[in-house]
């Protein structure tokens, strides 16, 4: 009876220490790619290849940025913080250049955990989730 | 049990294949925009060219697109249908049909080009694409892209696309993102009272550069002019014109400041119009608030004449009237919004005063032309 109570004790506070650390890591956007993916990226890798002004990872290989949904908090979070630019800036900023064929704008692939997936499966392929929902499948590229 | 966990697996597994092939497979991206504007000028000054004999706004240099004072859903309305395929290993084609409201609509293809990435700095535009005159030339159908109504008139010319090859380099110079465009081949337009007019042998370069708060651009051209209607300067004999621009830009986080200088010379004078060099200028502030994005513009433009002879309603030359040496100058003042109600959809208004500061010899042959205000208002959607 004891023990059973100090498991539960044990698993109610390691629940509030996950809950607190997801709680902290909320602010944070971490930009994750495939962990076959061994490139180290600054933060201006980072952004230069969400903008379309750069295709390929610093070993060379193809780069392919996918985006959340439109409408994300993560994705506004990631837009404003790293992009550093507003919802309507980037807008406008791939409407210049879709309209003008020097780049598009990257594909719109779902959610966090649709983004984790595919980013899973394709070394190319490079997203960011919400620090808190990082697992093994990816590897955290740049945290922001 | 096992039937339905089997089902399970097999169908995440091919929502998942077919997630992978959207991202990886050639893919074709159709894109659309589309502006529906009216307005009307309310204009004093006179015209000697209009039948009605009062001034008139070219809205839409390209297209013929003029506002008169009666209330007018053309001149700035203009759809646009864009279609890219990405073939793979750095080879892309992009096709782009628009119709603009100065042409009635008229479906005219305006970019057909095969795009080939040479290696992830260079790559190659080969077809009709846009030619790269201005800061704004590129996108200019585009009204979403920026802020005003249309970009000002006064840094723009008839001629707006490119049949020929171009070049680009992008890459990273320090911390500078930048752009080196190389771009040669012709360009045909055709306008009211000009007939076709053309650009052959044009050969030109673009050099851009930003870094996150300022975009600095410059860019030049040597061409031969030429027009059908033109006495002796027609295809076989064309004029030599150079071309040159410079342009600005800064964003001080919801501030933006945007200035460009153009500027062209013809080495002889147009036969008839009479022009020799041209000037063109302006500087706009903007300023978000919240979905909104107040803006105030500045622009004039100047241009030399010599041996003008105007041209009266009928179309007949006013040889009288000639001018040997003059100059014909107009300043605006621009003011408007620019309203963000939808993710996809800008609604704008705006007002434009300009004065007429042509010579005065100028005005009495011409009429002051450039007294005129104008008022319009309307929607720029991209899809």
């Amino acid at each position: 009876m004891n023990k059973l109570s100090l498991k539960k004790v044990l698993a109610g506070a390691l629940a509030a220490a996950s809950l607190m650390a997801s709680a902290a890591a909320w602010s944070g956007v971490a930009v994750i790619v495939n962990p076959a993916n061994s490139n180290a990226l600054s933060g201006a890798d980072v952004t230069r290849i969400f903008l379309g002004k750069k295709k390929s990872f610093p070993d060379g290989s193809e780069a392919i940025p996918v985006d959340q949904a439109e409408g994300s908090a993560t994705r506004s979070t990631f837009v404003s913080t790293v992009l550093k630019k507003n919802d309507q800036q980037i807008k406008a900023y791939w409407a210049q250049l879709l309209f003008t064929g020097k780049g598009t704008p990257p594909k719109e692939v779902g959610s966090a955990a649709d983004v984790k997936k595919l980013v899973s499966q394709n070394p190319a392929l490079i997203g960011y989730i919400d620090s808190s929902e990082v697992d093994d499948s990816v590897k955290v590229a740049y945290e922001f | 049990m096992k039937t339905k966990t089997l089902t399970r697996s097999l169908l995440a597994a091919s929502i998942a294949l077919a997630a992978a092939g959207s991202v990886q497979a050639a893919d074709m991206r159709i894109n659309g925009f589309i502006s529906v504007v009216a307005g009307k000028t309310l204009s004093e000054g006179d015209n000697i060219r209009n039948s009605n004999g009062k001034a008139t706004v070219t809205a839409d240099n390209p297209t013929d697109g003029i506002y008169d004072d009666d209330l007018d859903f053309k001149p700035d309305s203009i759809y646009g249908l864009q279609i890219s395929s990405n073939l793979g290993e750095g080879l892309s084609v992009t096709g782009q049909i628009t119709g603009a409201g100065g042409e009635d609509f008229e479906a005219k293809v305006s970019w057909a080009y095969v795009s080939y990435a040479l290696n992830d700095e260079w790559t190659v535009n080969a077809g009709r694409q846009r030619l790269p005159f201005f800061f704004y030339s590129d996108f200019l159908d585009v009204g979403y892209a920026y802020h005003w109504m249309r970009a000002p008139t006064e840094t723009q010319v008839p001629f707006d696309t490119l049949d020929g090859v171009q070049f680009t380099w992008q890459g990273l110079t320090g911390d500078w993102d930048s752009r080196v465009q190389i771009y040669a081949g012709s360009s045909e337009a055709e306008t009211a009272g000009t007939g076709v007019i053309g650009l052959d042998n044009a050969i030109g370069a673009v050099f851009y550069t930003s870094n996150d708060w300022l975009q600095l651009r410059a860019t030049y051209m040597t061409s031969e002019f030429w027009g059908e209607d033109l006495p002796t300067q027609t295809e076989d004999n064309p004029v030599d014109v150079w071309f040159g621009g410079l342009t600005a830009h800064a964003t001080f986080g919801n501030t933006f400041v945007v200035a460009e200088y153009v500027t062209y010379e013809f080495d002889d004078a147009i036969e008839g119009a009479g022009w020799t060099d041209y000037e063109g200028a302006y500087i706009s502030l903007g300023h978000r608030i919240n979905d909104f994005t107040p803006h105030i513009t500045f622009s004039t433009y100047k241009q030399d004449v010599e041996n003008a002879v105007p041209v009266n309603a009928a179309g007949t030359p006013l040889i009288a009237q000639l001018l040997p040496k003059s100059t014909e100058e107009s300043e605006a003042i621009t003011i408007g919004v620019r309203w963000d109600f939808h993710p996809s959809a800008a609604f704008k208004m705006e007002y434009t005063i300009r004065s007429d500061e042509s010579k005065s010899d100028f005005k009495a042959a011409y009429g002051d032309r450039n007294d005129v205000d104008l008022i319009s208002a309307g929607v720029d959607v991209i899809f």
